[in-house]
C-alpha cells in the first residue's frame, strides 16, 4: 500500500485462505479496494509446474481467472471508491462498559480474551501501576504484531 | 449495592483510519517496467519465477524486473524508493 501511496498502480497476490485477513488489513489502512489477486493455498511444498497452473487458473476469491485479476487490477480505470478509500474515527470505547468484577471475569472467560489463567482486570489505575515498573514510557510503542490468524 | 468497575476492552484500541486512493491505472502494459516483488515467503521465489515466465511469454514487451526486499514484513525504502522512480506498476507476491 506504500506503493499505491508512492504513485505506483500495485498488486498484491495472497493465498485464498489468507482473503479476509488481507482484505481487512486494507480497510484498516484506508484503501479498502486495493486490488489483490488470489491464488490456492498452499504455495510452499508446490512444483514450478504447479505454481504455474496456479498462474493459468482461477482466483477463487475474484471468481476470474488469477491473470485477469493481476492484469486488471494494474489497468482497470478507477472509481470513486478507489479514489477516496475509507475513514474511521477512532470511535470505539477504550473501556468496556462498567460491572462487577466477577461479571467481567465471566465475559472475558466467556469470549476467550484469556488463555483461562487467573488474571488480573486491567483497570485504569491498576495498568497505570503496572507501567510504573518500567522505564519505557506509557505511550511508547515496543513493538507490532504482525499480521495473523 | 455491588461495586462496579471500568476495565480496558482487551480487543485493543483502533486507530484513526485516514481514507487513501489508489494510483492511477496504466493504460495498458506493453513497454511498461513491471516490479516483481518477491516477499521472502517460503516458495514464494518460485512463484515469481513461473509469473515472470508468464509475463515473457504472454507480454513479452513489458520489461519485468523480479526484485527481493531485505526482509519479510519490513518496508524497505531503499527498494521502495526504486520502484517508485523507474517502475511503472509493481506485483507484490507471494504474502501470506
Amino acid at each position: 500500500m506504500a506503493l499505491e501511496a508512492g504513485g505506483v498502480p500495485t498488486v498484491a497476490v495472497h493465498t485464498h485462505v489468507f482473503a479476509r485477513l488481507v482484505q481487512s488489513v486494507a480497510r484498516a489502512n484506508g484503501m479498502p479496494t486495493v486490488r489483490q489477486a488470489f491464488v490456492p493455498q498452499p504455495v510452499v511444498g508446490r512444483s514450478p509446474a504447479e505454481l504455474r497452473a496456479y498462474i493459468d487458473g482461477a482466483d477463487p476469491i475474484n471468481k476470474r481467472s488469477f491473470i485477469e485479476s493481476v492484469i486488471g487490477g494494474l489497468t482497470h480505470p478507477l472509481d470513486d471508491k478507489d479514489l477516496t478509500g475509507v475513514s474511521f474515527e477512532r470511535a470505539t470505547p477504550r473501556l468496556l462498559e462498567p460491572d462487577t468484577e466477577d461479571n467481567l471475569q465471566a465475559l472475558f472467560i466467556e469470549n476467550r480474551w484469556t488463555d483461562f489463567q487467573p488474571i488480573v482486570m486491567p483497570t485504569e489505575e491498576r495498568v497505570a501501576a503496572m507501567l510504573k515498573g518500567t522505564r519505557r514510557a506509557p505511550d511508547e510503542v515496543v513493538g507490532r504484531l504482525r499480521p495473523t490468524v | 449495592m455491588t461495586n462496579t468497575i471500568r476495565v480496558h476492552d482487551p480487543r485493543g484500541y483502533p486507530p484513526k483510519v485516514t481514507g487513501k486512493r489508489l494510483a492511477p491505472r496504466l493504460d495498458a502494459l506493453e513497454g511498461k517496467v513491471i516490479y516483481l516483488v518477491d516477499c521472502l515467503f517460503d516458495n514464494s521465489d518460485a512463484f515469481v519465477e513461473q509469473l515472470r515466465l508468464w509475463f515473457s511469454e504472454h507480454l513479452p514487451g513489458t520489461d519485468v524486473r523480479p526484485v527481493r526486499p531485505k526482509e519479510s514484513w519490513v518496508d524497505d525504502p531503499a527498494l521502495r524508493a526504486r520502484i517508485e522512480a523507474d517502475g511503472d506498476a509493481a506485483i507484490l507476491g507471494v504474502g501470506l
